[in-house]
């Protein structure tokens, strides 16, 4: 597992070898050196897993980010969107949060990622139909 | 002017901020507000922020969205906001509003009206009065008017 940051803000990311999927925690409001060691980390993680990707992203006390924050996410929408994710879903029941990573996803294009309020709607986001086709080349 | 006046003309100072932000014009929210730690806002969609950090970055959200709002809906009707300040307490350093901001705006073709319960904090610094804390009822509703653009 990888671990940055602190109680007021920080995140954690582990791969989950059964469910084939990244499992990521996000919480509270990063500093901006926070924000940029989450996206590398984010980055060098999806790097090691099989392809494709599958992220599972625990978000309920993330709270809204400045610019840096934003940006970390960016990174991770773009290249994930372009490097072999099969589906995203992030739980964020904070709606100023969610109404953020929603407008991210929606500026990067990043249709495979989609933020839902519970965990029920996590679980049939998850299965509902087939996963987005990646290029395994 | 006497210091409850002073802060009656600080909190509609922020209500006249917070329209210039709908606006897309941040500026001005940024002036009526202290910068330091020990401030805090609670709006109608979110949790609470601490710290000038998280309350801006509250505010840029809410800017972003409505700015992206207006885009995907120039023509749209304007928000129509308004506040009743009821109280002015004024405790040395220290004094706080109550009041009731009322608005009316159009979701997804619906007119849908909220009056919601607020309170702001100043302090007074360097001769004048600056928001320390401000708090507004839940209203879930705000969620789906911010969304407007995202859906």
């Amino acid at each position: 597992m990888t671990r940055g940051g602190n109680d007021d803000g920080g995140y954690s990311i582990a791969y989950d070898h059964f469910a084939s999927a990244l499992r990521l925690q996000v919480w509270g409001f990063w500093p901006d050196d926070v924000a940029g060691q989450f996206a590398d980390a984010m980055m060098g993680a999806c790097q090691k897993v099989l392809r494709p990707v599958v992220v599972r992203a625990d978000a309920t006390h993330l709270k809204p980010q400045r610019l840096a924050g934003q940006e970390a996410w960016r990174r991770i929408f773009i290249a994930l969107q372009a490097g072999g994710l099969s589906r995203a879903i992030i739980l964020c029941p904070n709606a100023l949060t969610r109404l953020q990573l929603q407008r991210l996803i929606k500026e990067t294009d990043a249709s495979a990622w989609s933020c839902v309020t519970s965990d029920a709607e996590a679980a049939v986001a998850l299965h509902a139909g087939p996963p987005r086709e990646v290029n395994h080349g | 002017m006497a210091d409850a006046d002073e802060v009656k003309a600080a909190a509609l100072r922020f209500y006249e901020a917070l329209g210039l932000l709908m606006a897309g014009n941040l500026d001005p929210m940024r002036r009526v507000w202290d910068h330091g730690a020990e401030v805090s806002s609670g709006h109608p969609i979110g949790e609470w922020a601490h710290g000038w950090d998280e309350v801006l970055a509250t505010w840029e959200e809410l800017a972003a969205l409505s700015r992206q709002n207006t885009a995907a809906a120039p023509q749209g009707a304007p928000p129509v906001m308004g506040i009743r300040i009821e109280r002015v307490f004024v405790l040395g350093d220290v004094a706080y509003t109550t009041g009731v901001f009322e608005s009316e705006n159009n979701v997804n073709g619906k007119t849908v009206r909220m009056s919601l319960n607020c309170t702001n904090i100043f302090r007074r610094r360097d001769g004048g009065w600056k928001l320390i804390h401000h708090h507004a009822d839940k209203a879930p509703v705000v969620g789906d008017i911010l969304a407007g653009a995202l859906s």
